[in-house]
């Protein structure tokens, strides 16, 4: 905002009071009054920020740079437990590691089938939602009950369904004479299964914000469209996604982040298998800080992941963005 | 809104006395003999002992910090680890070798006194307490392993069961030796499994952990095979030697090629699923008897007890050493903390405490169950055999700086195992990944 602005909205209130007469050379008597008060109100934002940004610095900021600067160090057992600095030397390390490289991978490929499939269900939900059918409210209000439980409980609820000899879901597939599924046993299924309950239990929280993005859209653009003669397909495609982008991009970034740093799925149903299947990231830094007992390594593995984040969050950005512009 | 110069003040010095307290040091208001005890045990445990100490010694108070025992672990590595203020602090026997080279352990030999430990504790577990010449803990309890025998589903299969505790006419050493020389193997429980599950469906057996690696160790060590090295900081040539190769196949097979044993489930879960007769052999803690026993007295089970099976033509093998007690690093109040470590661990304590587990650490906590005439009959006898096992058989699992990084490897590796994947490949990945995670107790 431009500074004038400031002062002219700043102006009233200054100047209300007796006129002052000014004399070229010296400041006059109310305007130094003035200025002690603005150096007092311009403190006051800061103080009353004051708790926020050290809340920030704390809790924020000065872990972040403590992450940074523990990936630096490593422990040495020789003559003792000492912290030793080895520079580079944990970054070099987990890349060499094949077991770090396989949490990448599967990190990754987990993210890529996710991200878009929660986005696609939550919008589908949201356009569901605001059909004028019969019963509405009660599908609105179903849809929503996955929102009641965490991530970590819906875990513990899908364990039970998913259980290979005991499970509510192969009880079902034995009625109907269809052969047990191993599930969560299995190398090949496990992740698909851990997909299924991320996506169980977040796209009625997504599909909630897209569904308010529907609602405030400018109703006369779609009517224009109508009466130029687009159908349902059309006007969905053409007028009501472009104008959903927004939100849309709000939607897949938060998502993303959060799924990147997904981490109850592994701790309480798989343990990163079968066969390092589901062995994500922040699982495998998990492990490394408290069953392995080295924060320093852990710490660079959580410093790789924010710029694989942010990378992922720009190509997002650009791809909304170009085709608004 | 303005602010006078004194309110100002009076808004900075607020602000700063809630940052320097939210700095103090935790627990620093605490009381001058209070100590913080940190351990995973539920209170329904350690009241009564805890009690005890109270009336022992009304000048100590003791603060329980309490966490389950799945972060526990967690738990202690950020307070130990930390600047934690934990006075006495739970300690699983393996870890005391990993706790100690790390710091997060005072020693404690001298405090307690070595007439003390070697007149108090069993050599088994008392031995797990040192490291490098130093005692560090204060053993709490023992192994003990059996395996319970639900006769029904053998009756309904037409198999003879294992000899149990019920075949006995008393339940002297003579007795014990009797039925210990009878002990099953693994290829008998396999067969004897076969037929079950062919002819009720129901499984052979049911390991009590079988997602951790705490029941794996007893097979490898059953055909004389370690896990790592003497120094414990490798795994190669052992982790994914020919024997232990043998081991992964057998757990592969029982699970996945004759599925005499179930997959998927938990530790939380095998004792309900013995209970509600869906297994007939239950290799689990003798402490179970407190569950199962009233099961049989209550005609709800025909159970019996045998010895823990082998392996035909290796060793005869039970669990021993479990968890101990020990100061942490940071703790002030070493007299006080030893003082409560000597009453829990020391005769008194620990009689109170093997009425709970079953599982004597100490002369004094061993004999008393052995005199017990409550003891003396079916099914608490299974204590009996427990301590008579564990004494002759015990083996302590691996001795190793890298216990930790050891049993997260073999946990996740025989889960995969149990899963199907190829029993010798996953050993060989799981010596990569645990070689690669003992290099820094090699590093200099």
């Amino acid at each position: 905002m431009p500074r004038s602005m400031i002062a002219g909205r700043e102006a009233p209130a200054e100047t209300a009071g007796p006129t002052v007469r000014r004399t070229p050379g010296r400041t006059p008597q109310r305007l130094r009054g003035s200025r002690r008060s603005r150096g007092r109100r311009g403190l006051l934002p800061l103080v009353l920020l004051a708790p926020a940004l050290l809340g920030l610095v704390l809790f924020r900021l000065g872990p972040m740079v403590g992450s940074v600067l523990e990936s630096f160090y490593a422990v040495s057992f020789a003559g003792g437990a000492q912290k030793v600095f080895v520079g580079l030397g944990n970054y070099l390390d987990i890349l060499q590691d094949p077991t770090f490289r396989t949490s990448l991978r599967v990190t990754v490929t987990y993210n890529l089938i996710v991200n878009p499939l929660v986005v696609a269900l939550a919008l589908g939900l949201a356009v569901l939602a605001r059909l004028p059918i019969r019963g509405r409210s009660v599908y609105r209000m179903l849809y929503l009950v996955p929102i009641g439980a965490s991530v970590t409980i819906a875990c513990v609820l899908w364990r039970v369904i998913l259980d290979p000899a005991q499970g509510l879901l192969n009880g079902l597939l034995r009625a109907l004479g269809l052969p047990a599924q191993p599930f969560l046993t299995s190398r090949e299924q496990a992740l698909i299964c851990v997909v299924v309950i991320v996506a169980w239990s977040s796209i009625s929280l997504w599909s909630l914000f897209l569904r308010s993005g529907l609602d405030n859209l400018p109703q006369e653009v779609t009517e224009a469209a109508i009466i130029d003669g687009a159908g349902v397909v059309s006007r969905f495609v053409h007028v009501t996604l472009p104008m959903l982008r927004p939100m849309l991009l709000f939607v897949l970034v938060v998502n993303t982040s959060a799924n990147f740093l997904i981490f109850s799925p592994m701790y309480v149903l798989t343990f990163g298998g079968p066969e390092l299947s589901t062995h994500m990231i922040m699982y495998e830094a998990f492990r490394t800080t408290y069953v392995y007992l080295d924060s320093g390594r852990a710490m660079a593995m959580i410093v790789v992941l924010v710029p694989i984040i942010a990378l992922s969050v720009l190509v997002q950005f650009k791809a909304l963005s170009r085709r608004e512009a | 809104m303005k602010f006078t110069r004194r309110e100002f003040g009076a808004l900075a010095a607020g602000a700063s006395a809630m940052a320097l307290s939210s700095c103090a040091k935790p627990g620093a208001e605490g009381k001058p003999n209070e100590i913080v005890y940190l351990t995973s045990r539920p209170e329904e445990q350690t009241q009564v002992i805890l009690d005890g100490f109270a009336e022992a010694h009304p000048e100590i108070a003791v603060r329980v910090q309490r966490y389950p025992f799945k972060q526990f672990l967690q738990q202690a590595e950020v307070l130990l680890g930390g600047g934690g203020e934990v006075d006495v602090v739970d300690v699983d026997g393996p870890l005391i070798t990993s706790y100690s080279r790390r710091g997060y352990l005072q020693p404690l030999g001298e405090r307690l006194g070595q007439e003390f430990i070697d007149s108090t504790y069993l050599e088994g577990p008392r031995e797990d307490g040192y490291v490098d010449g130093e005692f560090y803990a204060a053993p709490m309890q023992s192994g003990g392993v059996v395996t319970f025998v639900n006769r029904e589903l053998f009756e309904a299969a037409g198999v003879t069961p294992p000899p149990g505790l019920r075949d006995l006419d008393g339940f002297g050493d003579d007795e014990l030796a009797a039925l210990s020389e009878q002990t099953w193997t693994w290829e008998q429980v396999v067969e004897a499994s076969r037929t079950i599950k062919q002819r009720t469906g129901k499984f052979g057996f049911l390991i009590n952990q079988p997602d951790v690696a705490f029941q794996m160790f007893p097979f490898a060590e059953s055909l004389e095979q370690p896990s790592v090295s003497p120094d414990g900081l490798t795994s190669d040539g052992y982790l994914n030697s020919a024997k232990w190769k043998q081991v992964g196949r057998f757990w592969h097979d029982v699970n996945n090629k004759d599925e005499i044993h179930p997959k998927g489930l938990t530790t939380d879960e095998t004792l309900p699923f013995f209970q509600a007769g869906n297994a007939a052999l239950f290799v689990a803690g003798a402490q179970y008897q407190d569950q199962l026993g009233p099961m049989s007295e209550q005609g709800e089970m025909d159970l019996d007890v045998a010895p823990h099976p082998y392996f035909e033509g290796g060793r005869r093998v039970n669990t021993s050493g479990s968890w101990a007690m020990g100061i942490g690093r940071n703790s002030e109040k070493q007299d006080a903390a030893t003082e409560f470590i000597r009453f829990y661990t020391g005769p008194e304590g620990s009689k109170l405490w093997t009425k709970i587990t079953g599982r004597p650490a100490t002369f004094a906590a061993r004999e008393d169950q052995l005199n017990n005439p409550e003891n003396r009959k079916f099914p608490a006898a299974t204590k009996l055999l427990a301590v008579y096992e564990s004494d002759r058989f015990g083996v302590s699992r691996p001795k190793t700086v890298g216990y930790l990084e050891l049993e997260a490897v073999v946990t996740s590796t025989c889960a995969d195992i149990r899963n199907g994947a190829d029993p010798d490949k996953a050993l060989e990945n799981a010596v990569t990944v645990l070689d690669r995670q003992l290099e820094k107790y090699r590093r200099r």
